[in-house]
């Protein structure tokens, strides 16, 4: 476009017009579902204002238990995907011989297909023909199977665990990049200084890796309140609704009770404690921001 | 603090990177760097000065040679034994706030609390960077942030100081409040430094002895006057100075050196000269030709070609034939175009042979 066309074209409508579809997209797929939900916990069927929705939800105490889970689940899996990922980060940041094809098994997890990947594991624990159960049998380390979907005080721990290592990869990438952003000297110097190994990573490497860390907290956060086929795909809530968490929950309300609304509810009193969660964490890592 | 002398025997370095690419870093170094003094590693980019450097430091192993530390022998020791402390490209400041950072070292190696707090301050006053002792890092100016660098270096008692072009990252302002830092620094505490960089003139203003490298051998190891006025080979005479020194190519013919359009005398080292072929180059300082608009005896012609104004003094570009050479006036009103009279002062002339070694 010639110089003349382009400074005529700058007109507050040209200006509209460009962001429309963004803003569009943004509307339709985000704004929109939100305020509709944020919506429907507050009405009946018929569309009339209630609160009976939220009331509901606050005194199930299967609601309430999911809530704790939903809780659990976060701390355990953000756990387990810092302290693996950075410990493969920092592994995979030195060079050692077929460091390509490790790599590339690592970051496995996170390609394979979402589903597929659950239910592998699913298959996994299985206690009659689970492949972790045969090992554990032919080794001599176990005389019974171990149920681990199967006992109602392991199950939802045995499922963070499978969402944990298909995420793993992300933190392990994120905080690659991270590792690399800093430069030799701050090793050579912690060096000079006679620090160990250890403490270098402890005081100098991780409070620079914070901005990812956060970063990477937070998402996590946010995509893991959601949750919700991990603990389908593997025990749908059971056994006995002790892996029910607040994702399922909704869900279940939707689909065999058959009221939209409770459902909504449920997803929006979850609303302020993520926000909350968000908060804590962004003071926990953040620092001075 | 001890003042060690650092003494470089043999010293070898090859580096070895991915499979089997083998490059020559430094070659068969000798080099002692006496107590409390400060002496420069002078070089292009490439010569091998900071690869000795960390040698020095123990950050990397040389091949084959000797580090001694007075009489000690310090190849086995790590960084933190030989209790060297260093100095970076930019300033290297952890995620803690200054007190922290200045106290690192210490708790590193498990001072008790006590004397870590005295030893902070002191240091923290030496330095003066008490009133900023809360404050994270980030928040500093660069010559703040050196400050702390500086301070967390010392409060070890380093037996030597090394600096890796720290002048480097700063601003030319930045650059001379941080030189005469580091000289206050040099007056203060009686510590072998040894400070690299490729910038002449930081290395002829702050040391007391100077190697100048290239290639990854020492060409030459001298106090700054005497590397200036008696370079040993052309590579130093060049490399010296701003401008460096200037070279001509003549031959030799009857008692003098023949340029062309000039001659330059050599009745008195004729039969010397002779044993050394008929080619030579002579090697003058641009502020030390005599130059002229009248004539007078014994100069010869040029014609200006470029003349560069700078501040205190005038650059300018002669040609007499078709050799080239710089001269440096204080004040002159020689215009481009005008012709010159030339003299070469023979007490500040250097002769030096065809490949650029110095005869006389």
């Amino acid at each position: 476009m010639s110089e003349e066309k382009f400074e005529k074209a700058r007109t507050p409508f040209f200006f509209y017009a460009s962001v429309l579809p963004a803003v569009l997209v943004f509307t339709v797929l985000l704004l929109f579902p939100l305020a509709y939900e944020i919506y429907a916990a507050f009405v009946t069927r018929e569309g009339t204002f209630t609160i009976e929705n939220i009331l509901t939800v606050i005194k199930d105490p299967l609601y309430t238990w999911s809530l704790i889970r939903m809780i659990i689940y976060i701390v355990i899996d953000i756990s387990i995907k810092f302290g693996l990922g950075l410990i493969t980060a920092a592994a995979f940041k030195q060079e050692f011989f077929g460091r390509g094809v490790v790599t590339a098994l690592a970051l496995a997890p996170w390609a394979v297909p979402l589903i597929p990947a659950l239910f592998a594991w699913y298959m996994l624990y299985n206690p009659d023909f689970g492949v972790i159960n045969y090992a554990l049998k032919s080794l001599g380390l176990v005389k019974a199977p171990v149920m681990f979907l199967n006992d109602p005080n392991t199950a939802l721990y045995w499922i963070i665990w499978a969402h944990a290592w298909r995420y793993t990869p992300m933190w392990t990438t994120m905080l690659l990049s991270g590792l690399y952003a800093i430069p030799e000297e701050y090793y050579e110097s912690a060096k000079i200084d006679g620090a160990t190994p250890f403490r270098t990573f402890i005081k100098i490497t991780i409070p620079m890796l914070k901005r990812f860390l956060l970063m990477n907290a937070v998402l996590s956060l946010i995509w893991t309140s959601g949750e919700f086929a991990s603990v389908w795909v593997m025990t749908r809530g059971g056994p006995g609704n002790s892996t029910q968490i607040v994702g399922t929950y909704a869900y279940w309300y939707l689909l065999f009770i058959g009221n939209s609304n409770v459902a909504a509810a449920a997803l929006v009193v979850a609303l302020p404690i993520i926000i909350v969660l968000m908060l804590i964490f962004m003071r926990l890592v953040g620092g001075r921001r | 603090m001890k003042m060690v002398e650092v003494r470089l025997e043999n010293i070898t370095h090859i580096y070895v990177t991915g499979r089997k690419t083998q490059t020559l870093a430094v070659k068969d170094i000798n080099l002692t760097f006496p107590h409390a003094s400060f002496c420069a590693l002078l070089g292009p980019s490439g010569c091998g000065k900071t690869t000795l450097m960390r040698i020095i430091a123990g950050l990397n192993i040389q091949t084959s040679g000797h580090v001694y530390f007075d009489q000690q022998e310090v190849t086995p020791l790590t960084p933190r034994e030989r209790n060297v402390a260093m100095v970076f490209q930019f300033p290297v400041l952890y995620e803690m706030n200054v007190y922290e950072n200045i106290a690192f070292p210490l708790r590193s190696v498990k001072v008790p609390e006590s004397e870590v707090k005295r030893k902070v301050k002191e240091v923290a006053e030496l330095v003066g960077v008490t009133h900023i002792l809360n404050v994270h890092p980030s928040t500093l100016d660069m010559g703040s942030k050196q400050k702390v660098v500086l301070a967390r270096a010392l409060v070890r008692e380093p037996n030597v100081f090394l600096f890796d072009e720290p002048l480097t990252n700063l601003d030319p302002l930045g650059r001379l409040e941080m030189r005469s830092k580091i000289k206050e620094l040099q007056r203060n505490i009686k510590t072998t430094m040894i400070y690299v960089t490729h910038d002449q003139a930081e290395a002829l203003t702050l040391a007391d002895k100077i190697a100048v490298m290239d290639f990854g051998v020492v060409v030459q190891y001298d106090e700054p006057t005497k590397l200036y006025e008696h370079p040993k080979n052309e590579f130093v005479g060049f490399f010296l100075g701003n401008p460096g020194m200037n070279f001509i190519q003549g031959t030799l013919e009857d008692n003098a050196i023949n340029f062309g359009e000039f001659k330059y005398d050599v009745s008195d080292v004729v039969e010397k000269l002779k044993e050394y072929g008929t080619e030579f180059k002579i090697g003058i300082r641009a502020e030390y030709i005599k130059v002229s608009k009248k004539p007078f005896k014994g100069a010869f012609k040029a014609k200006c070609i470029v003349s560069e104004h700078l501040g205190t003094s005038t650059l300018l570009d002669l040609k007499a034939g078709d050799k080239e050479f710089k001269a440096k006036l204080r004040i002159t009103d020689v215009k481009e175009g005008d012709e010159v009279y030339v003299q070469f002062p023979k007490e500040k002339v250097h002769i030096f042979n065809k490949a650029g070694e110095l005869i006389i």
